[in-house]
């Protein structure tokens, strides 16, 4: 697997690559910005955007949208039935998605936003806004709070110590990390 | 890169070692097939895509070395020189470093999480997006470096410098300190209480 973290100054957020070893179709997660760097690791390793992921809707994690459906024609996976005006496949938990080479499994962790989804690839997880090194994403009031709290706890927690989280914003973690060392995930509901 | 191997002998679930099929205890003379993957090609050390957890490196040279998509969990480097070394999406936790120089090296989207340091340096370093959670460091010089989006939350810090630093969106929420210095370095840029992302 190739795999590639990219970071946009504009939303302060990662966008990730990740296609196969020899190249071919290529998922795109949270494309926060559609930028030269990107485009490079891309045409580089000989990958082809087939897929778009998406945490959630907000647009930090979109706005690279556009202009990379003008270069790619790629399908959008989001939990909602378009983004930004583009239809998406509406993915809720359920069945594993096959895109390309990889088997990617969808959990639903509302709370940050409604829309907010996690997308497990083999070891490695990408949570959005929902669960940061040391921290966890904003919530509108003390409800959407113990949501977010909830699924984190009872869905990903349980994935196994050396899961490796690559989050919408800052460094890298492991499921392990966070238990240790992330106050907020022993907040009471 | 990130493939999940366990040790093949039975019973062991620890993680495999690149070019092994078994874990740095079950895999015969673990220290000679380590120092395989460390003999500088060309001139040039380049450690890509590869799983060493638990592995031991002393007195060793790595200046200048090529480190991405590797998993180095729980091993230990003491008197490492790392110094101009590009660490890039590299798993570091859980491990221990002690006087290990990473002068002028180039650390990104990085985990030292859980790991301790002890006499290590960190000068003139780009740390850009490196998750330090929880570390437990003691005499280390981050002097003239960029921390940029780096977290130290929970960390213990005792006779740490970070002089001269930028710490613009740095994270230091529930960091204990003793004698840390931030002379000259943009704390008002940084985070020092917890608050949602």
């Amino acid at each position: 697997m190739k795999f590639f973290s990219l970071f946009s100054r504009l939303g302060f957020s990662n966008t990730y690559l990740v296609g196969p070893d020899e190249g071919g179709d290529a998922i795109l997660v949270d494309p926060g910005v559609f930028d030269a760097p990107l485009l490079q690791a891309i045409e580089e390793n000989r990958l082809y955007v087939r897929s778009i992921l998406i945490t959630h809707a907000h647009n930090a994690h979109i706005n690279g949208i556009r202009s990379l459906l003008k270069v790619y024609d790629a399908e959008i996976y989001a939990n909602q039935p378009s983004v930004l005006d583009f239809p998406a496949h509406h993915v809720q938990e359920g069945p594993i998605l096959r895109l390309g080479d990889f088997s990617v499994r969808v959990i639903e962790t509302p709370g940050h936003s409604i829309d907010s989804l996690c997308f497990l690839i083999d070891h490695i997880l990408f949570t959005g806004d929902t669960l940061s090194a040391g921290g966890t994403g904003s919530t509108r009031d003390g409800f959407a709070r113990g949501l977010l709290l909830e699924s984190v706890r009872r869905k990903l927690l349980p994935l196994g110590d050396e899961v490796l989280i690559f989050p919408g914003h800052g460094p890298p973690t492991k499921i392990g990390i966070e238990k240790l060392y992330n106050s907020q995930l022993g907040e009471k509901l | 890169m990130f493939a999940h191997r366990q040790c093949a002998e039975k019973g062991c679930n620890r993680p495999a070692l690149s070019g092994s099929s078994a874990c740095i205890v079950h895999t015969p003379a673990a220290a000679q097939h380590v120092a395989g993957l460390l003999t500088r090609k060309g001139g040039d050390i380049i450690l890509r895509d590869l799983d060493l957890p638990g592995i031991r490196i002393e007195d060793a040279d790595l200046s200048g070395a090529d480190i991405s998509g590797c998993r180095l969990t729980a091993s230990t480097f003491v008197r490492v020189k790392l110094t101009s070394a590009r660490i890039h999406l590299s798993f570091l936790d859980r491990a221990t470093f002690e006087d290990c120089d990473f002068s002028g090296a180039s650390l990104q989207n990085s985990v030292f999480a859980g790991s301790r340091l002890l006499g290590c340096s960190f000068q003139d370093c780009e740390i850009v997006q490196v998750n330090f959670l929880g570390i437990q460091g003691e005499r280390i010089r981050f002097d003239h470096s960029n921390l940029y989006g780096s977290r130290f939350i929970g960390a213990v810090l005792e006779s740490v410098s970070m002089r001269d630093c930028n710490l613009t969106r740095t994270h230091f929420d529930r960091m204990h300190r003793d004698a840390v210095d931030f002379r000259s370095s943009n704390t008002n840029e940084a985070v020092f209480e917890e608050q949602p992302a």
